[in-house]
């Protein structure tokens, strides 16, 4: 019975932390726009994701997290890439991502209809060493 | 005789009415019972598809800990923006042909292969470009 009600709460404790994660990136983007680091404002968004990419942890239909790029203008392929890469390589935030129930990383722009996504696990390392 | 017959009718009708409405009440609570089953069967046929997927035997303690881990999110809104350029800049300047047959040349081939490892990290490659400019004498 206790273990339900951990499990429960644990449930609540993760959509909390998950929502503060999208929050915590939304909030550095706009203050890096603001600031005139970044030129592009990015924002990032939960989306249903990609069912191949499916883990033990996948949130039904809210496993992918989307970074759309407000530039005004089509980004090339290459730019995206860019975006993402800089995500995957960030080994700590593709775990965290994981365990947080999402499975797939999206990065589009506002304008044009490309986008680029990825299998978060194939850059995660869960199962090899964990520090 | 009139008002007996008339109040016959009104507790025939009563009865009916009662009856009608426990019927009613019955089949309402089987479609409760038969939505909660469903709801039930759907959660077991999922947690048992779950556990065929990767990581379902994960340890819980080090799911929990991953949860936990902060995240540097200016640093990784640096890294979006700004950390293509200076990766380019110090693989140029720090790079170990540049000190070939010197004193220095270990140094920079460390150095290297730690800019290399760091590419998309902006913090790490301003790190290791002060690092490069006390080690490696050079200016940026």
């Amino acid at each position: 019975m206790w273990h339900k009600i951990i499990e429960i709460a644990d449930w609540f404790g993760e959509l909390t932390e998950r929502y503060r994660l999208i929050r915590d990136f939304n909030n550095a983007a706009k203050n890096s726009f603001i600031k005139g680091i970044a030129p592009t404002l990015l924002e990032s968004k939960i989306t249903k994701g990609e069912s191949k990419y499916r883990h033990a942890f996948s949130k039904f239909l809210a496993g992918g997290f989307r970074i759309k790029a407000l530039s005004g203008r089509p980004l090339s392929k290459s730019e995206l890439i860019e975006v993402g890469k800089v995500v995957l390589d960030n080994e700590g935030l593709v775990r965290k991502l994981i365990s947080l129930g999402w499975d797939t990383l999206e990065v589009h722009d506002d304008k044009g209809f490309n986008g680029v996504k990825w299998c978060l696990k194939d850059y995660a390392n869960i199962g090899g060493h964990l520090s | 005789m009139l008002l007996k017959v008339d109040t016959l009718n009104i507790v025939g009708k009563t009865i009916k009415s009662v009856s009608h409405d426990s019927s009613n009440l019955n089949t309402q609570i089987w479609i409760l019972v038969a939505i909660i089953e469903f709801v039930v069967i759907l959660f077991l046929l999922l947690k048992k598809k779950k556990t065929n997927l990767d990581y379902s035997d994960v340890n819980q303690s080090e799911i929990k800990k991953m949860k936990s881990q902060d995240i540097d999110m200016d640093n990784l809104m640096n890294s979006i923006t700004h950390s293509k350029g200076l990766y380019k800049e110090l693989s140029k300047k720090c790079h170990p042909d540049r000190f070939v047959n010197t004193h220095l040349q270990e140094v920079a081939d460390k150095l290297f292969q730690e800019i290399t490892a760091n590419q998309r990290n902006h913090k790490r490659l301003t790190e290791l470009k002060e690092q490069a400019k006390t080690e490696l004498n050079i200016n940026f």
